[in-house]
Order: structure tokens, then sequence, then C-alpha cells
């Protein structure tokens, strides 16, 4: 359990204090995946970098590891902590005159663990990331989703039980994304390996996360279940960030770029209904259009699963007698589904 | 051959053992020396580097003073900081003359500039290095010797070269107060007595050092950098 209580960042800097954190209060569960998103120079490297004090937060801002205030160890015990804490960086920060099978050995080396047995365990490790062939190379010969996946294999060869990740998957393609997200998940399953990881792809916010922190000028302006902060979005920028994700929100673009496309008669609608539960089963627009006797022209639905449960929608042009139509948007309201008229 | 040289090179034929052992004095101040300011000037090129605000181990106090003391000392000139430091001299090694007489001025002429040039060497390191080996949780001293240390070695001889070069010539000034060595020899012969033959073969064998330096040098460049 990582837990962070009243965390604030000021940096100084030639044009005065920068507050990049303002007093963020967060828990994390053992076991757990937590997403954290923004925009860039929201804080999120700060504030995952504030979990092992690499970044010392401001007076007042206290870290808590299980029940040990990380932010309260001498400096030699911070060290100890610090082994259970992998981090993958934003700009790797690979050893360059080392190898690759040395610098996946790198965090093994000053512990007493016979030589063979560190090779052993970082042969084992790259091969999980795919680079078997690649541990006599340098970093400078590697590309940079090759230096990633390093980067990865050396966070995971001290066995941490908490991974840090910033931004591990951005300089990947689609398909290695998939595989390292895969490989993280099943660490997290198998190991019960807590990971915090900053993206900006909400992807992978959906495909991994089980919760998920939105940061905006360095305040935590929402947080909770991802299925929550997707179905439901409190907040403009996490709206944004949604409808960034969602193919639903799409209707809006292709509206402002193609307005002829959506050549509505008299008494139509275009709405937008995504369903706020977990479940979508309930064939409810077959028992609006016959209950109400209305037309509904879907032109696209989707649907995805974001933290383990669908979320969805339908874009559609809704027909009929004005009153059924509030009749019916009312009623799809209260089995829980949003109604907009786009 | 013996008429040859005799020919081109009258004035050396005859002291070709002064010759040698000149060439071997000066051997001996350069690495007695040199080894001495390497170890010294490393260890104060890591206090500054690591002292300073945003390294490893920052402190103010120590920083400043160590800073100020090397400048102080990189501003007089050697042949000034020769005169001055035969009290320190007959202190340390007994005698103010001679090649061992030489090696205390040569070594404070010498660890004040290489511990600066220690210091840029290790600032090029990437501070992200080193925030990687803090989050595995590595000692200062394991960062120092496994990263700052080991992340550095083609720029810290490329370092080395330039001192030691330098040192070459700190050694045949040296010289001028009696310190033997190649600077003494072609002093004495060369100019004070316009052998100009001899100048010019001390000239050939520093020429001769430098290069066997650099070339060496080199080499370890090479093969330290990937
Ligand atoms: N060492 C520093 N000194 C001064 N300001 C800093 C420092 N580190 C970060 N900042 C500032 O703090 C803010 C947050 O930076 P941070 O790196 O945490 O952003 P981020 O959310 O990770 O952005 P990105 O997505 O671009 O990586 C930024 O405004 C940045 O300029
Ligand atoms: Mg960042």
């Amino acid at each position: 359990m990582i837990r962070l209580e009243h965390i604030s960042k000021t940096f100084s800097s030639v044009q005065g204090p920068v507050k990049a954190l303002s007093d963020i209060s967060l828990q994390i569960e053992k076991g757990e995946i937590f997403g954290i998103i923004g925009f860039s120079g929201a804080g999120k490297s700060t504030l995952v970098r504030c979990i092992n004090l690499l970044e010392r937060p401001d007076r007042g801002g206290k870290v808590f590891i299980d029940s040990t205030e990380l932010s309260a160890l001498p400096y030699s015990e911070l060290r100890a902590a610090r082994l259970n804490i992998g981090m993958i960086f934003q700009h790797f920060n690979l050893m360059p005159s080392r190898t690759v099978l040395d610098n996946v050995t790198f965090p093994l080396n000053y512990r007493r663990i016979p030589a063979t047995q560190q090779v052993r365990k970082a042969r084992h490790l790259l091969e999980l990331v795919g680079l078997e062939n690649f541990e006599q190379r340098y970093p400078s010969e590697l590309s940079g989703g090759q230096k990633q996946r390093v980067a990865i294999a050396r966070a995971l060869a001290s066995d941490p039980k908490i991974l840090l990740c910033d931004e591990a998957t951005s300089a990947l393609d689609p398909q290695t994304t998939r595989e390292i997200l895969e490989l993280l998940a099943s660490l997290n399953a198998s190991l019960g390996l807590t990971l915090v990881v900053i993206t900006h792809e909400m992807a992978v916010v959906k495909d991994l996360c089980h919760k998920v922190a939105v940061l905006e000028q360095g305040r935590l302006v929402e947080s909770g279940e991802t299925f929550e902060v997707f179905s439901n979005p409190q907040q403009e920028i996490t709206r944004r960030f949604v409808s960034a994700a969602s193919n639903l929100a799409k209707v809006e673009q292709l509206k402002k770029l193609r307005p002829d496309f959506f050549a509505l008669k008299a008494g139509e609608l275009l709405v937008r209904l995504s369903y706020l539960k977990r479940s979508v089963s309930e064939p409810l627009i077959s028992l609006i259009t016959s209950r109400f006797s209305l037309q509904f022209n879907i032109l696209y639905a989707d649907v995805e699963l974001v933290g383990g449960a669908p979320i969805g929608g339908t874009v559609g042009v809704l027909g009929g007698q004005s009153g059924s139509i509030a009749e019916a948007l009312h009623f799809l309201e209260q089995k829980n589904v949003k109604v907009e008229v786009l | 051959m013996y008429e040859l040289v005799k020919k081109l090179l009258p004035h050396v034929a005859d002291k070709t053992d002064e010759l040698i052992y000149s060439v071997y004095q000066t051997l001996v101040m350069l690495t007695v020396s040199g080894l001495i300011s390497f170890v010294l000037g490393l260890l104060l090129g890591i206090v500054l580097v690591v002292t300073r605000e945003g390294g490893i181990l920052p402190h103010r106090p120590v920083n400043a003073a160590l800073g100020f003391t090397v400048n102080l000392f990189r501003s007089i000139p050697f042949v000034i900081l020769l005169a001055a430091l035969i009290p320190l001299s007959r202190l340390l090694t007994g005698t103010a003359i001679g090649t061992t007489g030489a090696m205390v001025p040569l070594i404070f002429g010498t660890v004040p500039f290489f511990s600066r040039q220690v210091e840029t060497a290790l600032s090029g390191v990437d501070h992200g290095l080193i925030e990687a080996a803090q989050s595995m949780g590595l000692s200062a001293p394991g960062i120092i010797v496994r990263v700052l240390l080991r992340e550095s070695i083609p720029q810290l001889i490329r370092v080395s070269q330039i001192t030691s070069i330098s040192l070459i010539g700190l050694t045949a000034m040296a010289g001028a107060i009696g310190g033997g060595g190649l600077g003494d020899f072609a002093i004495r012969y060369g100019h004070q007595r316009g052998q100009t033959d001899v100048t010019y073969i001390t000239v050939v064998v520093i020429l001769l050092m430098v290069a066997i330096i650099q070339h060496l040098g080199n080499l370890v460049i090479k093969k330290n950098t990937h």
C-alpha cells in the first residue's frame, strides 16, 4: 500500500517558485494498477518521483509505504526501502557504458548474489521483454522501444513489490505496447505487483488500470475506479481525456467537419446514448422504439472494455412524435443511460 | 651510424649518457608527480562535484572553500609557485632542489588544474543516470564509483592526457631551478652554451612523449566509448 498525505512540491526557478504539486493525498492499495493521467506539465512525473522520494515533497507532505513513513526514514533506511520500489523512467536512463545484460544486472551487483545467478536472472527478464538476442549490445545501439524494454527488465531485476512506470510504453509501437501491457498485467496478477502507471495513452488506462487519477496543474481533480471515471467523468478535463479515447465522441468532430452528413428532418434528433452501468445487455433500443413508436436510425455503436467492464453506447437519429421522444429520453435516463442531444 | 650522429648532432653525441639520464629524470618527475596529482585531483574533483548544490552530497561550505582554494592556486604562475613552495618542499621532502625538490611544486601546480578538469568531466554525466542509481538504492560511494566515474571514463582519460602534457611543460620549467630533467638539459647546453642541436633533440624527445601519451589515451578512450 502506498499512501500520500498532503503532498505539495514547489520548485525554485529563476522566475520564482513553481508550484508543481498542490496538496495531493491519495492511497494506492497493494496489488492495484493505478493510472495517473494529465496534460504535459501537470505534475505526473513529479508526483511519482515523490513516492520513492527522488523528489522531496514540501514540508508537511508524508509518504507511507505500508505502515512505514518513508519520508521520515534516515537515508540509509530509505535506500533499503527503495530496493522494493522499481522505477521505469520517462527517459530510460540506461547506463551507456554498460551492455544490455550489465544494465539489467546493475541493481543486483552490489547485493550478495552470485554472479551466475545475476546473469541467469537477467537473461530470464530479457527473454520476458523479447530482447534475448541483444545482451551484448550497448544502449546506443538500441531503438527507443528496445531501450524502454531494457529499462523494464532492469526495474524488475530486484523483484520489487511496487513498480513506478513513467510513460513506460510511450516509445513503443501498438503491438509492443500491447505485449508490454500484457506483461505488466500478468506480473500484477501473478506476483501481486503494485503498479503506478503514468500515461497519456487512454488505451493504457482503459486496458490496464484498476483505478485512475487525473492531475491538472498540480492538483488531483478526479480519481476513482477506471470504469466510474470513464463512464461518468465529473471534471471538464476528464471529459476531454475520456472523449479523446471514445469513438462515440467522434460524432461532434464529424458534425463539425461534415454538417451535411447529418441531414436531420424536422422533428428528428441526433442523440448519443452512453451506458453508465456495468450492464449493457438490456435491449433498450428495441424497447423504446416499440413502446414509444419511434424510429431510431443507428449511425454507429461502440462497446469496449474499461477496467474489465463493458462501456459504450450508440449514436443515432431519433424520429417520431416530439412528446413520445421526450418520454423515451426520460425513460432511458431512468434506466441509467446518459442521453445527449447533439 | 655513430659517425652520422656525430656529424648531425655534434654536441649531443658526446653526452648521450647525460641525455638518457635527463629523460629518466623527466620520466620520474612525470610519473611520480603525475600519479600523486591524478589521485589528489580526482578526489578533489569528486568532492567539487558531489558537494555542490544539486549534487549527491550537497555541502555548501566545503564546496565554496575548496573551490576558492583551487582557484587561488590556479591563478599563481608556476615559476612563482616554484619559488614560493621552497620551504614547504623542504619540510615535506627534505630538499628543495633536484627531481625530489621539484615534486611538491609540480603537484601544487597540477592538482588544481586537474581537479577542475575532473569536475567538468564528471558534470557531463547525465543526472538521470544518478537518479536511476538512487532509485535502485545505491549508496553515495556506490554512485560515485559505479556511475559518476564509470560513465565518464573517456572524458577522464581525455583530461588526463591534457593534464599530463601540460605537466611535461611544468617539469621542464622545474628544471630551471635545478630540478634536472630535459628542461634543465636544454637550458644548460642548448641555451647557455648555444648548442642548438641539444635543444632540438630535447624537443624531439618531448614530442615523442606527448605522442605516446596521446596514442595510449586514445586507445583506452576507444575501448571505453560505446
Ligand atoms: N527540477 C525542476 N525545477 C523546476 N521546475 C520543475 C522541475 N521539475 C519539474 N518542474 C516543473 O513542474 C511541473 C510539473 O512537471 P512534471 O515533469 O511533473 O510534469 P509531467 O506531468 O510529468 O509532464 P510530461 O507529461 O510532459 O512528462 C512543470 O511545470 C515543470 O516545468
Ligand atoms: Mg513526465
